[in-house]
């Protein structure tokens, strides 16, 4: 059986995963950059399922530098640069995992402008997207090509 | 914060909406025939029914009208009491812009169905909206305040706040709602239905039947109009957004939350379960996960209504999308269908939704785009240079450019206007000071960020000596000049830099906003 690695940082992806996908896919869930780095370490080659904004989750579990971050786009301000951490977390972390070498097709359930997935697969390379929670559009998306 | 002038509009749509549905024809033939046999002892109410006109009508002058009536008559009594309810609502409001608290259109909608607002407000809320960083809305203040109190103590002051906001140098533009010719025909106390000097009974009979038949073909016209707004609704969405560009940010922000919370997490995941469901194909989890999306928490239709009622708030609007709007009626239907369970409607209705979705995307993707272009450059430089002070300063050499391909960024064009010209201002003030070669370069820089977004920065550079941290300087005038500006671009996500550079330049103010990622590009739509 296919294995599917679910990032997010609640548990409705992987509620939704394990319930429509669950015949074809072993569900493995992480919620945070740490757990999804052991997870695909442990399952490499599983494809990824990630949540983009993660508006739950601490300052203390999140990827990302702080400070640069501020620096470079909020002229220092430090709030705004840890909300702008967690909107864009999903996307961090793939490139954590992309750092380590873990190439496989990573899914997005978002509507990400072309011009921005243009930019993400030019970065990630085998990065998708759909717009909604629809099960055959997610199984195309994590078994075909893109 | 809200529009003043839409509240009115939506107001005065409202009672206009209402008194056709009263019989409005009959009322205006009693209004006019009353009007027409004029005695003394009827002058209080001739006088309130005037002045209480000029409101509904949004006359600049009405306040000026309501506070000429006489307090020691019914009708004048009532309406004093009226104004200083109302002022209190004003001035509160007010407050509410200044320190961001909510209740702010609550506040207006009351402060405006009791009795127009005092002129001299329209300062206290135009530095309230300086202050807040809504600078368009806060130049529109100032000009409402200058039309109608030209003369004022303050007006010299207001002048300045407006110019310094970047404006444009007319106060006075013809697109603000400047007294119209009749308004500003008013002649002091008189309206222009007054009795005009010399004009006889028989006269002033002819004009009263004149007026009642004018009226009774208004009447007329707005009984079809109601009818035509009962039939097709007002404007769509799509179409109140293309009219009012004020509202973009509380629209994409309302549709943004719409969109996540509810279409996507709400129904999105249900709608899966639903299909498996209505197929007979559902595990007991899956009806399970179904329930708890459809009817744990806030009731579906409760969920989706709230949004709308925050969308419609955002709108100002006074009668619902939910009636207004065809995509909303349907995406409502759509919810009630899958309420209902109707299999082969319910399939329907979750495909509706999915296109709702879709629209509401395509709308919000293209709301605030502003494409930041050679062209947009050299209009902002050039409208500096037009200003007097900023034309005297002699420069060696202004260069525009390199800016990359079809750059487009979330924000008013009027806004990034404002923000640039105020960079710029200050670049060629503090150029003055400074000896020859003086240097002025504006460029554009993109890069993409590790999250895939790009980030676009607008280069102001001088070769103009002077430290960055200096306040004093003209350059970086942080608390009077560029702290509006920085507030301003915090509303769009952007930031305000100081940076030295080398080469021919001596600093850089940098403008970083993050590219706009639905606007459709300029390139593909030319090929």
């Amino acid at each position: 059986m296919k294995r599917l690695l679910v990032i997010e940082d609640g548990t409705e992806y992987a509620e939704f995963a394990r319930l429509f996908l669950g015949s074809e896919f072993r569900v493995i869930a992480a919620q945070s950059a740490a757990e999804a780095v052991c997870a695909a370490e442990a399952e490499p080659g599983c494809a990824l399922l990630i949540d983009l904004r993660f508006d739950r989750a601490s300052q203390d579990v999140l990827t990302g530098d702080l400070d640069a971050t501020a620096e470079r786009l909020f002229a220092g301000d430090r709030v705004r640069a840890l909300r702008h951490l967690q909107d864009q977390q999903g996307v961090l972390i793939l490139a954590e995992l992309r750092k380590l070498g873990h190439r496989q097709p990573a899914v997005f359930v978002h509507d990400f402008p072309s011009r921005r997935l243009e930019n993400l697969r030019r970065l990630y390379g085998d990065v998708r997207a759909v717009p909604s929670f629809d099960a055959q559009a997610l199984r195309l998306a994590l078994g075909g090509e893109a | 914060m809200p529009h003043l002038s839409a509240l009115r509009y939506n107001r005065r749509r409202m009672a206009h909406a209402r008194a056709v549905r009263l019989g409005l024809l009959p009322w205006l033939v009693g209004a006019c025939l009353v009007a027409c046999t004029p005695s003394a002892p009827r002058l209080d109410q001739e006088q309130w029914r005037q002045a209480e006109a000029q409101w509904q009508r949004g006359d600049p002058n009405a306040y000026q009208a309501w506070r000429r009536l006489n307090p020691g008559q019914p009708q004048g009594r009532a309406a004093w009491v009226r104004l200083e309810q109302s002022d209190l609502r004003y001035r509160r409001a007010v407050d509410m812009v200044r320190t961001g608290e909510s209740g702010l259109r609550d506040t207006l909608t009351q402060a405006l169905a009791l009795a127009p607002m005092d002129p001299t407000l329209y300062l206290p809320f135009a530095r309230a909206c300086r202050d807040r960083g809504s600078l368009w809305r806060a130049a529109d203040f100032y000009r409402k305040y200058l039309v109608r109190n030209p003369s004022a103590t303050e007006a010299d002051a207001a002048r300045a706040e407006l110019v310094a906001l970047g404006a444009d140098p007319d106060p006075f533009p013809p697109a603000f709602d400047q007294p119209s010719d009749t308004e500003a025909a008013l002649p002091g106390e008189r309206g222009w239905w007054a009795r005009p000097n010399g004009m006889g009974d028989v006269g002033l009979v002819l004009t009263g039947l004149g007026v009642l038949a004018f009226l009774a073909f208004l009447a007329f016209l707005g009984f079809l109009g109601f009818l035509g707004f009962r039939r097709r609704g007002t404007g769509s969405l799509r179409t109140m957004v293309a009219e009012r560009p004020e509202l973009h940010q509380a629209v994409a922000y309302q549709i943004g939350c719409l969109r996540h919370e509810f279409l996507k997490h709400r129904v999105g995941a249900a709608g899966e379960a639903l299909l498996a469901v209505l197929d007979g194909k559902a595990s007991p989890e899956q009806q399970r996960f179904l329930r708890q999306r459809l009817h744990e928490g806030e009731p579906l239709l409760a969920a989706w209504r709230a949004h709308v009622v925050a969308l419609d708030r955002s709108l100002g609007l006074g009668r619902s999308l939910l009636r207004a709007d065809q995509t909303f009626r349907t995406a409502d239907r759509a919810l009630r269908a899958i309420g209902r369970g109707h299999p082969r409607r319910a399939r329907q209705a979750f495909q509706t939704l999915r296109r709702f979705d879709r629209e509401l995307g395509e709308l919000v993707a293209r709301l605030t785009s502003c494409y930041v272009d050679e062209p947009f450059l050299r209009e902002v430089l050039a409208s500096t240079r037009s200003e007097w002070s900023s034309g005297q300063v002699d420069l060696d050499e202004v260069v525009v450019g390199p800016v990359p391909d079809d750059v487009a960024v979330d924000v008013y064009r009027t806004d990034l206007r404002i923000v640039l010209k105020n960079i710029v201002r200050n670049a060629i003030a503090a150029l003055a000071n400074s000896p020859h070669p003086r240097r002025l370069g504006i460029d554009v820089l993109v890069d993409t960020e590790p999250t895939g977004e790009d980030v676009v920065r607008i280069r102001v550079r001088d070769s103009a000596g002077g430290s960055l941290a200096d306040p004093t300087d003209g350059t970086v005038d942080v608390e009077h000049g560029l702290g509006i500006v920085r507030t301003a671009l915090r509303r769009y996500d952007g930031s305000l830099e100081a940076l030295p550079v080398d080469g021919a330049y001596a600093k850089a103010i940098v403008v970083r906003l993050f590219a706009s990622q639905g606007a459709p590009s300029r390139i593909g739509r030319a090929a």
